[in-house]
């Protein structure tokens, strides 16, 4: 039962954990592609925020998971 | 010591210097005919941004801003980028070194000053460059310099003193480029220096074939085209060799074979490669391929510019795609 349970926590951080690393190389990426952009291109902010924003879902949808997985697998 | 200045600053994240590139490469001008077919060439370039070249109205103005281009990419670079980089900037600043020795030995300060502010050049070398009276003075020191590289770059005083300056050029450019290609690079820097060393190695088989010159032509190792093909092909004695190996290189070979027909296969066959690579490959392909660019379009302006009296169709053929 105990071991259920480390289990249970453990495919919850996983699946948090993981879209979060994801995440997080996907925004350092866009957001220095952006930062240039933005350089060469002011007019372009509202666009490049829009992108930095899409890679938020993936750890959105991750915590969701987790919060399933916490509260539904017994 | 070493040929090109040190940076401390760490630079930029590749992303954010490739982001910066596309955004420039938007301003890269592309209709050359339309310009120079205009009713008045230099004021359409006026109305396209290039102000300053109009108002100086001198040819070494495109270079002058190139260099500065140059510099601005090498100082936005990290690290990482500059290493592999490094050998492409080396190739660039030895034509700023023999400008400047070009301009040390006509006495021309004003000009000497004006190619080194923008140099990548270190501070070194451009002190040489500056203080030292003329060009056997200055010779010794770049070879120290050059020297780190490879052993091959000695002797450049007494090259210049039986050859003149022109030996000497093409003494240090030749062992740049086959001293460049035996170290370790970027599989895409790689590519890039054995395609001018092919570029550098077919110019030599035209002009042996064009000039029935009697001695054999010295080609370079380390290019795609192997020595025994382009020995070969110098040995025919006619026009084809050269234009086969274009063909071979670049996919098209120009109709009527002419020195200036051939430097531009040769030169828009790089375009084309690097287009490729630009597309296919990292960001190393890209901002080499934006290098690539801004040097052709300096070269497009320089022509213009020079040939701002001439008939425009001859300027039209000067125009590289």
């Amino acid at each position: 039962m105990e071991m259920q349970k480390v289990l249970i926590a453990f495919a919850a951080a996983l699946s948090i954990g993981l879209p979060a690393f994801a995440t997080a190389w996907a925004q350092s990426k866009i957001g220095a592609a952006g930062a240039g952009a933005l350089a060469e291109k002011p007019e372009l902010s509202g666009t490049i925020i829009i992108l930095l924003a899409i890679p938020e879902t993936m750890v959105i949808l991750g915590f969701v998971i987790a919060t399933m997985i916490l509260l539904t697998v017994k | 010591m070493e040929l090109l200045r040190k940076i401390e600053d760490g630079g930029y994240p590749t992303e954010y210097l490739v982001a910066r590139i596309q955004g420039r490469s938007a301003a890269f001008l592309r209709d050359w005919d339309a310009l120079i077919f205009s009713p008045d060439p230099l004021a359409s370039l006026a109305a396209t941004g290039y102000r300053n070249i109009i108002a100086a109205r001198a040819e070494d103005i495109p270079w002058q801003r190139l260099a500065r281009e140059y510099e601005w990419v090498y100082l936005q670079m990290n690290s990482a980028l500059r290493r592999i980089f490094k050998p492409f900037f080396t190739h660039q600043e030895l034509r700023t070194l023999f400008l400047a020795l070009r301009y040390k030995r006509g006495n021309d300060e004003k000009r000497l000053q004006e190619v080194l502010l923008a140099s990548l050049l270190a501070k070194t070398v451009k002190t040489t460059l500056r203080d030292l009276p003329d060009v056997p003075a200055v010779l010794p020191e770049v070879e120290r310099v050059l020297i780190v590289m490879s052993p091959r770059f000695s002797g450049l005083e007494d090259l210049f003193l039986r050859g003149g300056l022109g030996a000497v050029e093409q003494h240090i450019t030749d062992t740049c480029l086959e001293h460049t290609v035996r170290s370790p690079l970027h599989p895409i820097m790689r590519g890039f220096f054995r395609r001018l060393i092919d570029m550098r190695n077919i110019m030599s088989l035209y002009k042996h074939q064009r000039w029935t010159m009697k001695d054999r032509p010295l080609f370079l190792r380390g290019g795609t085209i192997e020595e025994p093909v382009l020995t070969q092909a110098a040995g025919s004695r006619t026009g084809e060799g050269a234009s086969d190996l274009i063909a071979r290189l670049t996919g098209t070979a120009p109709e009527i074979i002419t020195p200036t027909s051939v430097e531009h296969a040769l030169i828009e066959g790089m375009t084309r490669l690097l287009k490729k690579e630009a597309r296919t490959a990292s960001e190393i392909g890209r901002i080499l391929q934006y290098l690539w660019q801004c040097f052709i379009e300096a070269r497009n302006l320089s022509a213009i510019l020079a040939g701002r009296d001439m008939d425009r169709e001859l300027v039209s053929q000067e125009i590289l795609s």
